[in-house]
């Protein structure tokens, strides 16, 4: 149900991730940004946890009818940016990340997003994977 | 048509100050500009988001135009060469890109196109990240990229310099000068508008008259 693919450079690897998503209740704005800073910082988060020696750019765009959010990492000690743009409750949304990690194998990149994003849209219960992204 | 680099270390900024940058030359100017991605992953998060504003994209994923991709780019900037005629071509590479590479690859293609001009290369440097990345001691893999990044930009524009304070600012400027005595320094903020109009000025000189 995921489209994921990996690619590395030396040391430095990227994991990418793009999926639909969808809710039974419509969503808020602000909620959205919500989720996309826990899911950007969580996978951060666990990336360090697991050994990764540095993040270099965990990146994140959600595509709704009305509007975008984009979140953004370079490490967990600068914060997560989020800019949005979403202008009303939505139900239904596009999203992809890209997670660039330096000292964390290709697999467990892999894995830490991919679980990660799982994570997150469970415990916000509401959301559920519809399909693969673009 | 003119092919400028905008390059720099991942999550420097570049994407926002093409954005930027596109934004005021389009709108101040009439400048028809076009912008071509490379990332490292094979989603295009950065493409989707340069869209969001309007501008046009070509997106070159799946591997790095520095050592993969090369041939690629030469058919994307023949394409839009011939298809959209623009003024300005931004060029955005990965994070991880050697840019003397990727103005070899620009530079071949005046061979074949001779009204393709090569601008700049502009590193990005991200000010809040200074420390980390200008360390002695940078993991290895790092420390070879960042540091042929920065000592081959014709222009290191020091980003996000809202967030930092002034002796930290200077304390960049002294480390990047050490790497790079030849480069232009511009102290840059794509939220303030601080450096961009000097980046428009060495960009497109015309339009900063």
């Amino acid at each position: 149900m995921m489209s994921g693919s990996r690619h590395g450079h030396g040391n430095i690897h990227c994991s990418s991730i793009s999926l639909k998503i969808s809710s039974r209740e419509f969503v808020f704005p602000e909620k959205f940004n919500e989720i996309v800073h826990e899911m950007v910082k969580e996978i951060a988060d666990e990336c360090i946890r697991r050994g990764a020696k540095a993040i270099g750019h965990i990146k994140l765009y959600l595509k709704t009818e009305s509007g975008y959010v984009r979140a953004d990492t370079v490490g967990i000690k600068y914060g997560v940016n989020v800019e949005s743009n979403i202008k009303k409750p939505e139900r239904e949304a596009l999203l992809m990340i890209n997670s660039i990690v330096i000292g964390l194998n290709e697999e467990e990149l892999s894995e830490v997003t991919i679980d990660t994003v799982r994570k997150v849209l469970q415990s916000n219960k509401f959301f559920h994977i519809i399909g693969d992204g673009e | 048509m003119k092919v400028n680099i905008i390059g720099g270390f991942l999550g420097s900024g570049k994407t926002s100050t093409i954005i930027s940058l596109s934004k005021k030359l389009y709108k101040e100017f009439g400048k028809k500009i076009a912008v071509i991605v490379n990332e490292i992953g094979e989603v295009p998060v950065d493409s989707k988001i340069i869209q969001e504003y309007g501008l046009k994209t070509r997106e070159l994923g799946g591997g790095c135009i520095c050592c993969e991709l090369n041939s690629d780019l030469h058919s994307v900037l023949q394409q839009l060469y011939h298809l959209f005629k623009p003024d300005l071509v931004f060029l955005e590479p990965t994070g991880i890109a050697l840019p003397k590479q990727i103005k070899d690859a620009v530079l071949f293609l005046r061979n074949k196109i001779p009204e393709v001009g090569v601008g700049y290369y502009v590193a990005i440097f991200d000010a809040l990240r200074s420390e980390e990345l200008l360390q002695e001691d940078l993991i290895e893999d790092l420390d070879y990229i960042v540091v042929r990044q920065l000592k081959e930009a014709d222009v290191i524009a020091i980003n996000k310099v809202d967030l930092v304070d002034e002796d930290s600012i200077r304390w960049c400027e002294g480390k990047l000068k050490e790497i790079n005595p030849e480069a232009l320094l511009i102290r840059l903020s794509t939220v303030r508008g601080d450096g961009l109009p000097e980046l428009m000025k060495l960009i497109s000189p015309d339009a900063a008259d």
